[in-house]
């Protein structure tokens, strides 16, 4: 499997793309930018964009799309029925998306946006502004950050401490390392 | 990136070493394969994609290595020399660096969290997004260095030297710092959620 983290310095958010080795269909997470870095980790790898996975739509996690998809014939799935205008498969709880060779779990995970998800992939767990390194995402009001906090403990946390954590912003991190030093989920609710 | 396998020993829920179908615990000479695996190419080191978790390494040169994308839990390394090295989206975690010399290395997008790390430099590193959280750091310096983005969060910082660093969106709240230098560093642009000690 092929991987590639990449990071935009509009909103200092992370992609991810995935593909097979031998090059082929690739899955994009959160394209926040569509840039030459991007395009060259898809074109000098034999990778073609088939899957767009959005965590959430906030515009630094999104903007790239629009640029995206005059490129590539890309499917999005999103916890909405559109993403920027343009249609979106309606990813919910407990759904697995077929993604060529791979697949994906979905989470709702609402609190800091309505529609947050996260997507469980082989071993990597795509967090969004869910979850990150030692923090957790903005939220509105206490009722959302209790939402989050539920859903990050109840589902999340449960996928195996050595699953690795990728998020939307920041380093990466493993599900038992923000067990034991993620100082935000030890609040009471 | 690394993909697990587990070990084939039954009852065994370790992960097998890449190359390998046992763990570090029941491969039949786990030093000579991860030897192996160290046998450089074209004079450096390459690692892409390993499992290695658990392995010890000991007086060994990495210099100008290139580690990507690697399952390092746990490993003990002790007076390695990771010189100009290149460590992106690898996995240390866990891990246990004594005399280890990483100056002028670039470390991105990488997991050294729950490590212990004592007496080692990363001077002059770019260490760029990477994720420290819980770390028992002492007598380590960064001088001269870049962190940007980089995470601290939760970890114990003993006579460690943070002088002429970076520290644009480097975060430091809930750990605890004993006698730590940050002498000509940008503090006002790191994140500092209780005053430093």
């Amino acid at each position: 499997m092929r991987f590639f983290s990449l990071f935009s310095r509009i909103g200092f958010s992370n992609s991810y793309l995935i593909g097979p080795d031998a090059g082929g269909d690739a899955v994009l997470i959160d394209p926040g930018v569509f840039d030459a870095a991007l395009l060259q980790a898809v074109e000098n790898n034999g990778l073609y964009v088939r899957s767009i996975l959005v965590t959430h739509a906030h515009n630094a996690h999104i903007n790239g799309i629009r640029s995206l998809l005059k490129v590539y014939n890309a499917a999005i799935y999103a916890n909405q029925p559109s993403v920027l205008d343009f249609p979106a498969h309606h990813a919910q709880d407990g759904d697995v998306l077929p993604l060529g060779e791979l697949s994906a779990r979905v989470f709702e995970t609402p609190g800091h946006s309505i529609d947050s998800l996260c997507f469980l992939i082989s071993h990597m767990l795509f967090t969004g502004d869910t979850l990150s390194a030692g923090s957790i995402g903005r939220t509105r009001d206490g009722y959302a950050r209790g939402l989050l906090l539920e859903s990050v403990r109840r589902k999340l946390l449960a996928v195996g401490d050595e699953v690795l954590l990728f998020p939307g912003h920041g380093p990466p991190s493993k599900v038992g390392i923000e067990k034991l030093y993620n100082p935000l989920l030890g609040e009471k609710l | 990136m690394f993909e697990p396998r587990p070990c084939a020993t039954s009852g065994c829920g370790r992960p097998a070493l890449s190359g390998s179908a046992a763990c570090i615990v029941h491969h039949a000479s786990p030093l000579s394969h991860v030897a192996g695996l160290l046998r450089p190419s074209a004079g450096r080191v390459e690692l892409r994609d390993l499992d290695l978790p658990g392995i010890r390494l000991v007086d060994i040169d990495l210099s100008k290595a290139e580690i990507q994308g690697c399952r390092l839990t746990a490993a003990t390394f002790v007076r390695v020399r990771f010189l100009s090295a290149q460590i992106h989206l690898s996995f240390l975690d866990r891990a246990t660096f004594e005399g280890c010399d990483f100056s002028g290395a670039i470390l991105q997008n990488s997991v050294f969290a729950g490590s212990e790390i004592s007496d080692c430099s990363f001077s002059g590193c770019e260490i760029v997004q990477d994720n420290f959280l819980g770390i028992h750091g002492v007598r380590v310096t960064f001088d001269h260095s870049n962190l940007y983005a980089t995470r601290f969060i939760g970890s114990l910082l003993e006579s460690v030297s943070m002088r002429d660093c970076s520290l644009m969106r480097a975060h430091f709240d809930a750990g605890h710092r004993n006698v730590v230098d940050f002498r000509s560093s940008s503090i006002n642009e790191g994140v500092f959620l209780e005053p430093l000690s």
